[in-house]
Order: C-alpha cells, then sequence, then structure tokens
C-alpha cells in the first residue's frame, strides 16, 4: 500500500499505518432526517468514516450515495455502499460518477440481500454483475481509466480524461461457508483489486484468530486492509437470535453462557467489545475495526474512547 | 345409472371388508355398484371422474386400514389424489356429486355399512339441498 | 423438459366464456411427463368443466404430440374448427403457436408454464436451465450458478451459506456455489474457483424479443 489511490481520509490514515475506526448507519425510511441527525451527531469524531448501508435487507431507504452526500456535509466521511441487486453495471457506473463527482471516496462492493428478505419480494432482481465483477470494474474504472466495456473515461476524443478514482471496499466474512474456502475468497478479491475488507462481526475470536493466521500466511494482509467487525452485545436475546437465525455468524456457547450468567448484559457487552478491540490491536495483520452499532450509535463513541482510540487522528 | 354410489375398492383389505359386510348381514341398496382395482393407489382418475360425470352421485375409493396396505402406501396415494379431486370439484362448483376415501378394516361390517350409506345419503342430500 | 402446472380451476373458469363450445387441447411430450396437460389430464379436466357450475354448450377433448409444430396442429383443424373457443393444455410455446395457426379463435392457457428442469423423483420436478445462451457448466462442474444459485452469481458463494444451504430458505434450498465446490473438491478442481469470472453477455439471453435460431443448412 504505497501511493494513495483515491485521496480518501480513510485511506490515508490506513497507509499511514494507524488503527483505524469504521463506524456504520443505515438511511431513514423516508425523507424525515431528523434520527440520522442524532446519528450523525454521535458518530462525528469517534470514528474516521461510516458505512452507510443501500437499502439493507432488501428495505427501501433513502439510497447510500443519497444519504452520503447529506453525511459529508455535515463533516462526516462516508463509505458508500453499492449492492449489486438493484442495479445494473449501467447504473452502478452512472452512480459512481456522480458519487464521486460529489465528494464520495470510499466505496463498498457487496452482492446484496435477497430482495425475498424485504419489503418488496415481488420485485425483480439485477444482480447483472455480482461482488467480485463490481470490485474488479470499479478498479479497472479507476487503474485503466476505462468503463467495464472498455471505452475510455472521457467527454471525447479530445477531452482528458477524468476517472472515478475510489478506495474500494468489501465484505469478508471468515464464518460463512465452507469455511475452508474463506480465505481463499479473500485472496481472489484482493486479486480483483480489493484494497480493504470489512469482516462480519465477529464473536467467535479464536475462528477469527484462525482465519487471520491464514490471511497473513498468504501475505494477503499486505495487499489488503483488513478491518474486523464488532457488534456490541446489548441483550441476550439479541445474542441467541444471532445464534440461531442469521447465517454467517458463529458464536461460541461459551459466550452465550458468560452473557446468561452476567447481571447486566449491556455492561459486558461493553466489556467483551473492549476485550476484542484490545486484541485485535494485538492480532497482526488486523489494521482497525469495524463498529457496526446499528440504532445504537450513540454507545459507540464511549467504546472507542475506552478503548484508548480517542481522539481520531487527522490524515495527513 | 343417475343417483348410482361406485365404490372403487382394491382386491385386498377392501374386498374383504366388503364380503364380510354382506356376509353379517349387512346389505348396501342396489344403487352401490362396486369396481375392482389391484390396489387404490392405482385408481384411475380419469375413470372416476367420467362416472361422475355420466350421471353418478358418488364415487367412493375404499382401501385398506391405513397400516394395512398390502403395497404399503397404495391407499395413502389413493388418499391424496381423492383430495386433488375433491379440490377441483369443489372449486369448480360442482353439485350434487361427491368423492370420498374409506379406509376399511376387514372385521367391521357393520361400520362399513354405517359409512357407506352415510356417505351417499350426506351426498345426495347435499344436491338436494342446492 | 418443459414443467408446467395446472392454473387452479377456478381461474380457467373465469377465462372461458359461458355457453361456448370449448375444444379441450393436450400435447403428448413434456406436460404429459410433468402429469399436466396429457391426455389423461384433457380427460379429467374436461370432465369437472361439464360438471361445473358455470355452463358451457359442448366440451370436447383432443391430445397431439406437440403443440409447438405445425405439422401436429393441422391434424386438429377440423376439431378446432367445431369450437368457439380452444383450452390448450401445452407450456407457453405450444398454446402461442395454436394461437398463431387459429388466429380467429381465443386460445387459452390452461398451465403456468414454470421452467426447464428436470424429474428428481415422483412427483417432483426443479429447474435447471434458465435458457441464458452462453453456457458455462464446464467451468461449474455441471451444476449451473444461474439457476441454483439464488442471486446468479458468477463468482460465488456470498455470505449467506450455511452448513450447505442458501440463507433465502435454508431449509429447502441448497447452495448453488456451496454444491459446485464441493464437486469441483472431489473431481480435484477447486483451481477452478479462484479465476474471477467476467461478467455475463446478457445479449444471449433473452434481452428484447423472442430469440431465434436458424439453420441454413436443413433450411428448404
Amino acid at each position: 500500500m504505497s501511493e494513495i489511490k483515491s485521496d480518501s481520509n480513510l485511506e490515508k490514515l490506513l497507509a499511514k499505518g494507524e488503527f483505524v475506526v469504521t463506524g456504520e448507519l443505515g438511511p431513514p425510511k423516508s425523507v424525515d432526517m431528523s434520527v440520522l441527525d442524532g446519528k450523525i451527531a454521535a458518530l462525528s469524531g469517534a470514528v474516521d468514516a461510516v458505512n452507510i448501508t443501500d437499502n439493507q435487507t432488501a428495505i427501501v431507504r433513502i439510497s447510500s450515495i443519497g444519504t452520503a452526500f447529506y453525511v459529508m456535509a455535515r463533516g462526516l466521511e462516508p463509505v458508500v455502499q453499492m449492492t449489486c441487486r438493484d442495479r445494473n453495471r449501467l447504473a452502478i457506473q452512472a452512480d459512481l460518477l456522480g458519487a464521486y463527482l460529489n465528494g464520495a471516496r470510499n466505496l463498498l462492493c457487496l452482492t446484496g440481500d435477497h430482495q425475498s428478505f424485504g419489503n418488496h419480494p415481488q420485485a425483480k432482481q439485477v444482480y447483472d454483475i455480482d461482488s467480485m465483477q463490481l470490485i474488479y470494474m470499479v478498479k479497472q474504472m479507476r487503474d485503466e481509466k476505462t468503463f467495464q466495456c472498455g471505452e475510455e473515461i472521457r467527454n471525447n476524443k479530445k477531452s482528458d480524461i477524468h476517472e472515478p478514482r475510489f478506495f474500494i471496499g468489501a465484505a469478508a466474512n471468515p464464518f460463512a461457508d465452507p469455511l475452508e474456502w474463506r480465505v481463499s475468497r479473500l485472496e481472489k478479491k484482493a486479486a480483483a483489486g480489493v484494497d480493504f475488507v470489512q469482516t462480519q462481526c465477529v464473536y467467535d475470536m479464536d475462528c477469527f484468530r484462525r482465519w487471520m493466521e491464514d490471511v497473513v500466511a498468504r501475505d494477503l494482509h499486505k495487499k489488503v486492509k483488513i478491518l474486523a467487525g464488532i457488534t456490541p452485545i446489548r441483550s441476550l436475546g439479541m445474542l441467541r437470535y444471532m445464534k440461531s437465525s442469521v447465517a454467517g455468524i458463529t458464536i461460541p456457547d461459551s459466550l452465550i453462557e458468560r452473557f446468561e450468567k452476567t447481571e447486566d448484559v449491556k455492561e459486558e457487552g461493553r466489556a467483551f467489545a473492549l476485550e476484542q478491540i484490545e486484541q485485535f490491536r494485538q492480532m497482526e495483520g488486523v489494521a482497525g475495526v469495524h463498529i457496526m452499532a446499528i440504532e445504537a450509535e450513540k454507545t459507540v463513541r464511549g467504546i472507542v474512547e475506552d478503548a484508548g482510540l480517542l481522539p481520531r487522528p487527522q490524515a495527513a | 345409472m343417475a343417483d348410482s354410489i361406485l365404490i372403487m375398492h382394491c382386491k385386498e383389505g377392501a374386498k374383504r371388508a366388503l364380503a364380510r359386510m354382506t356376509e353379517e348381514g349387512y346389505k348396501l341398496p342396489a344403487r352401490f355398484k362396486t369396481f375392482e382395482l389391484p390396489c387404490t393407489g392405482s385408481v384411475n382418475e380419469v375413470l372416476l371422474m367420467e362416472n361422475l360425470q355420466n350421471g353418478a352421485s358418488g364415487v367412493i375409493v375404499l382401501g385398506c386400514r391405513k397400516e394395512n396396505c398390502k403395497h404399503m402406501d397404495g391407499n395413502l396415494r389413493a388418499e391424496r389424489k381423492v383430495a386433488r379431486i375433491k379440490k377441483m370439484l369443489s372449486e369448480a362448483g360442482v353439485e350434487g356429486r361427491f368423492v370420498e376415501m374409506v379406509f376399511a378394516a376387514p372385521d367391521e361390517g357393520k361400520r362399513l355399512h354405517d359409512t357407506l350409506l352415510r356417505l351417499a345419503h350426506a351426498g345426495h342430500s347435499e344436491g338436494k339441498e342446492k | 423438459m418443459i414443467v408446467a402446472e395446472q392454473k387452479p380451476i377456478t381461474d380457467i373458469l373465469d377465462m372461458l366464456p359461458e355457453g361456448k363450445r370449448i375444444l379441450v387441447v393436450g400435447c403428448d411430450t413434456c406436460v404429459t411427463v410433468c402429469l399436466a396437460g396429457g391426455e389423461k389430464e384433457v380427460k379429467v379436466l374436461s370432465a369437472a368443466l361439464r360438471m361445473a357450475k358455470k355452463q358451457f354448450d359442448e366440451i370436447s377433448g383432443v391430445s397431439i404430440e406437440r403443440q409447438c409444430d405445425g405439422e401436429f396442429i393441422d391434424e386438429i383443424r377440423e376439431q378446432v374448427a367445431a369450437a368457439d373457443v380452444v383450452l390448450s393444455m401445452a407450456c407457453g410455446a405450444g398454446v402461442q403457436m395454436m394461437s398463431d395457426f387459429f388466429p380467429d379463435k381465443p386460445v387459452l392457457p390452461a398451465l403456468n408454464t414454470l421452467f426447464m428442469g428436470s424429474n428428481e423423483g415422483a412427483g417432483y420436478w426443479m429447474e435447471r436451465c434458465l435458457g441464458c445462451g452462453d453456457c458455462v457448466l464446464d467451468l461449474t462442474a455441471g451444476i449451473c450458478p444461474r439457476t441454483r444459485c439464488s442471486k446468479g452469481l458468477m463468482n460465488g458463494p456470498c455470505g449467506g451459506s450455511e452448513n450447505g444451504k442458501c440463507e433465502v430458505d435454508p431449509e429447502n434450498l441448497d447452495c448453488g456455489w456451496n454444491l459446485i465446490y464441493q464437486r469441483l473438491k472431489s473431481l480435484n478442481r477447486l483451481d477452478a474457483m479462484m479465476p474471477i469470472r467476467p461478467p455475463q453477455d446478457w445479449s444471449k439471453s433473452h434481452d428484447g424479443g423472442p430469440r431465434k435460431l436458424i439453420r441454413e443448412d436443413v433450411q428448404l
């Protein structure tokens, strides 16, 4: 990771070797921005960049790009999320030009939850391209300065090339099946051109540790900045629900036992998150954390502060 | 042919049940006709429907007791075929005709007799009421 | 084969005009095999229509070898002429061809055509092929990533694969990419998982108007 590709604050901090903190927020379901204003206030200064989800779980909300502009205007650096479910390659490339024009620099390339999960299950899914092809395409736009079809990104033959230059991210899930193949999938994303990944939220530290060891053994951490995902536990019900009903999240029985025995689940959840952050800081190859505290954004600052990670550094 | 009831029965338990019923002195009225099958699982839906179409008030598919089918689950398959036809007839608004599945054991002469007559009467009256 | 299923009889009855002569036409090929529109189904449906509450003038039934081939449709010209309405129990291709042959008669579909698939067991058919026009089964160990993966990914699996199942329906739906992965593994071909497969050329798929196939060497 030598030269800066996108000019994003997040990229510069990672290039400097800072242990970064990213957050997440979901846009509102209408143009009433009051709740979002509260979340922005809660996260400002506590994180280096914040993911803006895109029709998460296939439920319609303000688009990630639309919300990103709002968030940028209020001083927070966004990570725009782009899913493959709702747009074909034309719309994606057009949206990327628009996003870049208006200041977005970080892009997370995702497949996107299946439409059957959301509020419009009868919609036609797109998936013209998948997340791997999307990463490749965004890199092609930035480094080869061409559209997916091969045409140069310029107004006409006489004008200069003006390509969008994104810091390219993707999701990584060390816990999904087939387990033995998950590092190879990261390797494939690295080959496609990904610059950073955020993992699914981690609860099984041993399993994650083994994944990281394999990642480091393949030198992938040098090509890709890896941010470990954390979702602080706020209730026993939430933990049990994730164990039984959410694909791709692994929760060891010992953790359930720990939370069953405790008197104050929220406090224990906070303590566990702090333990995790400390362990991630010690783990080779982990370049930062991605804190997903959806609907609990106000708790993030406290956790980041108690982890000794405030104030957030400024990029050069 | 009108008002006749056709009993499509297997040649195993159902046949023995009908014979036992007659031996015990429970006779069926003349409008009941019978048709023997190797197993109710092989009941031909075309035959069943065409009998109804040609005027039969009802068709009763009579198989062995649920766990006693000689061909393991022929009677259960017959039950599913009958259910499908019943649904079709009901949705088509067909009146005055019925199809039913009955499972009979060889030693229940009176009960079988009562069941068959009850079905015939209910199917018949349903038609008349409408 | 093409797999189809009968529309609910309530829908069929809604389509059919009262008091008319209806000719029910079956097809002896695909829809016979999937028990939806063959000779037997023609007879059963015809009987149900004759007994239905909605009354028609006359219900006749016949079945031909295939409704997607004119030479067989020719055989029933007289029967069609004697009817007011044709109720076709063929797949969508057959219904349309019949409609082309008899443009002056309403030709109505008794079936919903579902997919190109295979017979997996008694009473059980499953979708296999989308007709995308660009077969990649050589790359994926004979398992189609378009039909078997809920998202049609070419570089799967996604993060929603767990215990070999797809999160869209974890009880009943296999993760297509897990199937591909396991079979590649058993063939010692896991190397096929690594190349980044490029975006599909969707212009070879259905993307505007009916696709056509012309073989000049056999045209008259």
